[in-house]
């Protein structure tokens, strides 16, 4: 139920101008001629995870999913109910991760997502957005990060992993603020909030690397769910509070935690959503995948091999790392390094299919949590195939749901992110070993 | 001997064993004692604090009336319990007086546990950490459900007794673990 705020967020009465606003200024025009060309073929159907997943019921087909939403908005020329509005919530939040894999079965490439975004907007310019996003989303507004982590907060986080992790690096620094380096480090901010420990574990691997790079004192939230929420100014503002940073410090560019949808914000959508109008950031954008690849093919991080992995391994396809990102061969490069018993997802790279996690889902909190764990049941029977003991997720996002997942549907396995098991396996040299006692 | 103590409290009853003894320690260094709660969130995805029941609990003033009951709860416990010993204590044949209105603040945190007690800790430069010590004895891996009572609810946090080693383990300054004597096993030695 939404609490009090949030109702009171909610518009009493529906604004047709201002729907209508939404409808014509988000890409009107290929909207309207995707909605005409779509010939219900149902080519899109099987390619959907949600609707495999509950038993090919046709309203989780994508083209159902826009036309009872979107399709009728545009029919309607805005004039639709509140309930309408409400009902509209179900399909483009409970029943669509934005995950793109839809388009690439649709014979006119027609993209789903981007209308999902649309119905989103006009959703949320009457309030109608789940509650829980919602309070992610004034997080964002007040502090400018997902966790309202204030700016000393964050700061003492960075020093209390520096002092955590000085005992197995020698030297390690984790170093605030300085200027004109090669990297901006950002990341998701359940980092500093649950995960301390990655900070610790980026800021080793950095080390060894010898790379130059600072962490920002602002700036530093690279996730986004103002995005997914459908506040496409509030998520301008965020996008832009990075690389606003990034230029202050004068950086070369700007490196993504393992976070899917932080990368496609950053690189994709951000500019777009913050005034670049040739939507290209103003900086380049790279993430940690594309980095750990680079330094593993360079030598410039080595694996102990033997502590190479043993036990099966796969991993998991993040829908923005890999299908909307294009690091799909990357990630294997990568796990070619650490694994010697890797095994493939069926169907993978971009064809993999969204976790069920993704696109706002986990943040949408525990009124969502059975629908969105009936819907990684096809995720869940694909780890389960490959007999991996180890998933490899380069994306917190995924990281959260196939954690769900492993206890929902018991599959024994145990996640973990790149940097984990590179700060596991990689050789540190007599450099960098601490003094011995 | 101490400056700062920290004791955790996770709301169970079973630790005002824990408390006491952190208290007494607290007077015997004329330390501050700093009371801290950390409410569990089952999700990660924002700083609110959803507990497993869903109930949400996110804002200042929630985390402020809960520090209020922990004050509540722990004064009494002082009362009924110190009453005597409390007021006076000789130290080297002179008698001092022992504050009655002990040094204590109350904090309450939202988060995970383990994570915002060794943060406060380092933050707060705490020298000794207290807890209760049932967490240490509950397995996570095992289906079998300690007999505690939170608050007279027999509900039980099945990761407690990580939390505890976790802290036991990765805390930079000492850690002590108090057993009350109702939940002390017997003693089995291995032959
Ligand atoms: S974008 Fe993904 S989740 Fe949404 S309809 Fe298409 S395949 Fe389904
Ligand atoms: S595949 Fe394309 S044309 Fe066919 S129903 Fe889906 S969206 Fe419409």
């Amino acid at each position: 139920m939404p609490d009090e705020k949030q109702l009171k967020a909610r518009i009493k009465k529906v604004n047709i101008k201002k729907i209508k606003n939404v409808l014509e200024t988000l890409d009107g025009a290929r909207i309207k001629t995707w909605l005409n060309i779509c010939a219900k073929c149902g080519l899109c159907a099987e390619s959907c995870f949600f609707y495999l997943a509950n038993d090919k019921n046709p309203e989780f087909s994508p083209a159902y999913k826009i036309k009872s939403t979107v399709g009728e908005m545009y029919k309607k020329k805005g004039d639709v109910s509140l309930p309408f509005l409400e009902a509209s919530m179900e399909a483009l939040w409970a029943r669509c991760t934005m995950c793109k894999r839809c388009s690439q079965f649709c014979p006119f490439g027609i993209d789903i997502a981007a209308m999902i975004t649309i119905g989103r907007s006009v959703c949320q310019s009457h309030g109608f957005v789940p509650e829980f996003l919602a309070k992610a989303v004034e997080n964002y507004r007040v502090s400018g990060n997902q966790m309202a982590l204030t700016k000393d907060d964050f700061i003492e986080t960075c020093e209390w992993m520096e002092e955590e992790t000085a005992d197995e690096i020698k030297g390690l620094t984790i170093p605030m603020d300085v200027p004109e380096v090669k990297f901006m480090y950002t990341l998701n901010a359940r980092e500093p909030m649950y995960y301390p420990q990655d900070i610790a574990q980026i800021a080793q691997i950095l080390t060894v690397a010898e790379e130059s790079w600072t962490m920002p004192s602002e700036g530093w939230e690279c996730t986004n769910l103002p995005m997914f929420a459908g506040d496409r100014t509030l998520a301008g503002i965020i996008v832009e509070n990075m690389y606003q940073k990034a230029r202050d410090l004068k950086v070369d560019k700007i490196l993504v935690t393992e976070c899917g949808h932080a990368y496609r914000s950053t690189k994709y959508e951000g500019p777009y959503l913050s005034g670049y109008p040739d939507g290209i950031p103003p900086i380049e954008i790279i993430h940690s995948v594309e980095l750990f690849c680079e330094y593993l093919e360079s030598g410039r991080i080595k694996i102990d091999p033997s502590k190479k992995l043993k036990e099966p391994v796969t991993y998991q396809d993040p829908c923005n790392v890999s299908r909307n990102g294009g690091l799909w061969d990357i990630g294997r490069i990568v796990m070619g390094y650490l694994a010697d018993d890797f095994r493939e997802m069926s169907p993978n790279k971009d064809y993999n299919h969204c976790c069920g996690g993704g696109g706002g889902y986990i943040p949408m909190g525990p009124e969502y949590r059975v629908k969105r764990m009936v819907s990684g049941k096809i995720k869940a029977e694909q780890i389960r195939k490959t007999g991996a003991k180890l998933v490899i997720v380069p994306c917190h996002n995924c990281f959260d749901q196939i954690n769900d997942l492993n206890e929902e549907y018991d599959l024994g396995i145990k996640s973990v992110s790149i940097k984990e098991v590179l700060c596991e396996i990689m050789m540190i040299p007599d450099k960098f070993k601490p003094d011995e006692e | 001997m101490y400056d700062k103590i920290l004791f955790c409290s996770d709301l169970f009853v079973s630790t005002d064993q824990a408390f006491l003894n952190a208290l007494q320690m607290a007077n015997d260094s004329d330390a501050q004692l700093l009371v801290f709660h950390v409410l569990e969130s089952g999700h990660r995805y924002s700083g609110h604090v959803e507990t497993y029941d869903a109930e949400v609990v996110s804002d200042a003033e929630v985390f402020d009336k809960i520090a209020g009951n922990l004050k509540k709860y722990y004064s009494k416990l002082i009362s009924s319990n110190f009453k005597d010993k409390i007021e006076i204590k000789a130290t080297g044949g002179v008698p001092i007086p022992v504050p009655s209105t002990p040094d204590i603040r109350y904090e309450v945190r939202g988060g995970n546990a383990v994570i915002e007690i060794l943060r406060f800790a380092r933050k707060e430069d705490i020298d000794l950490i207290v807890m209760g010590s049932y967490t240490l004895g509950v397995d996570d891996e095992s289906d079998e459900e300690p007999k505690v009572e939170q608050n007279g609810d027999p509900k039980v946090e099945p990761s407690l007794g990580s939390n505890a080693k976790q802290i036991l383990l990765s805390a930079k300054c000492p850690v002590l673990i108090v057993t009350p004597p109702g939940q002390r096993l017997n003693i089995e030695l291995d032959d």
